[in-house]
């Protein structure tokens, strides 16, 4: 738990600020908007860090602010019909960067149709995938943070893995 | 267990779900096994995949917002054709009902032309009131003092030069006839 006379607010949003940038960028849609709820995420931290009750892990606490944040923004139905109406990512955008060697087996196509398929997921499905095996978060502790029942959290993400596994497949079978 | 197991079953082992028979066969069939690694290492090639920094995200122009005021303006554009629109419906409202008056007597106009004769209709335009009752008594059979039965007989004669003048068309005249008791009981309780 972070200490309250000794951590200041520019400490913590140094330590949490990418970690919250990348969820609400892998979130959302939307670079703007990605933008705009990183920023609302940290408005409710000061609001947060300005009052007694400090929380015991200011990075469960972000986590789960910005999954409700990225939820609310989701939900609006303007931002849905934007989005509907305006086109899916091209493979040409995803970076050409290749890092461990997991990536360096997977070529540059492959992993662009693995973030189009990502992308195509269902919010819930990407939510739960993202806390359990991007940010590391046990099935238990990613139930609590979304109010859902651990079968249910079990569920997203096998559909979740189901079909980007399927995307793999497929691709790894054209190239 | 003989079966294999399904793509969710070997997932949820691999999430560490532990069903002791399921591991059992896990361990014993070679190709439950091979599925087994096989998510697991394509779960591996996903999540570096998406570990990576995301894609850039297309940037939205800022014309959301002016979409998102849509909404607004049309709320507010209904509220003032409700509002206009109401207030002008008030101020019609009289002349309508003028207008609704004058198109009702034009219809009864339209009626009576159709049901009356014109001539039948100047008859009774023209015919005074004295001779009315004149007229009425004298077909009652009532008794009639003279100057009742002068005032009937002189309508009579106008009657007839009117229609003469005017129309040429069989004249119907108020004949004398035999009145029926009854009618002339209740019309004399009335007169008195």
């Amino acid at each position: 738990m972070a200490d309250k006379e000794t951590t200041s607010f520019e400490d913590l949003y140094k330590a949490h600020h990418s970690k919250v940038q990348r969820l609400c960028r892998i979130l959302l849609k939307d670079a703007a908007e990605a933008e705009e709820t990183d920023q609302e995420v940290f408005l409710k931290m000061f609001k947060q860090y300005q009052t007694a009750g400090w929380p015991q892990d200011w990075g469960a606490w972000l986590t789960r602010v910005t999954i409700n944040a990225c939820h609310d923004r989701r939900k609006s139905a303007w931002w849905k019909w934007w989005r509907s109406s305006n086109g899916e990512l091209q493979l040409a955008d995803y970076p050409s960067s290749e890092r461990t060697p997991e990536q360096e087996a997977l070529g540059r196509e492959q992993r662009g149709h693995i973030w189009q398929a990502f992308r195509k997921l269902s919010a819930r499905q990407r939510e739960v995938f993202v806390l359990r095996y991007l940010e590391g978060w046990s099935t238990e502790e990613v139930a609590k943070m979304l109010s859902i029942s651990e079968g249910s959290v079990k569920n997203h993400l096998f559909r979740a893995v189901h079909q980007l596994r399927k995307v793999l497949k497929k691709n790894g079978e054209g190239s | 267990m003989t079966q294999c197991l399904e793509d969710k079953a070997l997932f949820l082992l691999s999430e560490g779900e532990t069903n002791p028979e399921q591991q059992s066969h896990l361990q014993n069939c070679q190709t439950c096994t091979k599925r087994y690694y096989e998510i697991k290492q394509d779960l591996r090639l996903i999540t570096a995949t998406l570990r990576q920094e995301a894609p850039p995200l297309p940037r939205t122009p800022k014309a959301p917002i002016l979409y998102r005021s849509l909404p607004i303006a049309a709320g507010v554009l209904l509220a003032l054709a409700l509002v206009l629109g109401d207030s002008r419906l008030w101020r019609q409202s009289p002349p309508s009902e003028q207008a609704l008056n004058g198109d009702v007597s034009q219809f009864l106009e339209q009626v009576s032309e159709a049901v009356f004769d014109r001539a039948t209709i100047r008859e009774v335009e023209t015919a005074s009131s004295d001779s009315d009752l004149a007229s009425v008594q004298v077909a009652l059979g009532e008794k009639c003092s003279a100057e009742c039965r002068e005032l009937f007989i002189n309508s009579l004669s106008t009657d007839i030069k009117s229609k003469a003048e005017t129309v040429d068309r069989p004249v119907v005249t108020a004949r004398r006839r035999s009145v029926d008791p009854a009618m002339q009981r209740m019309v004399s309780d009335r007169t008195r």
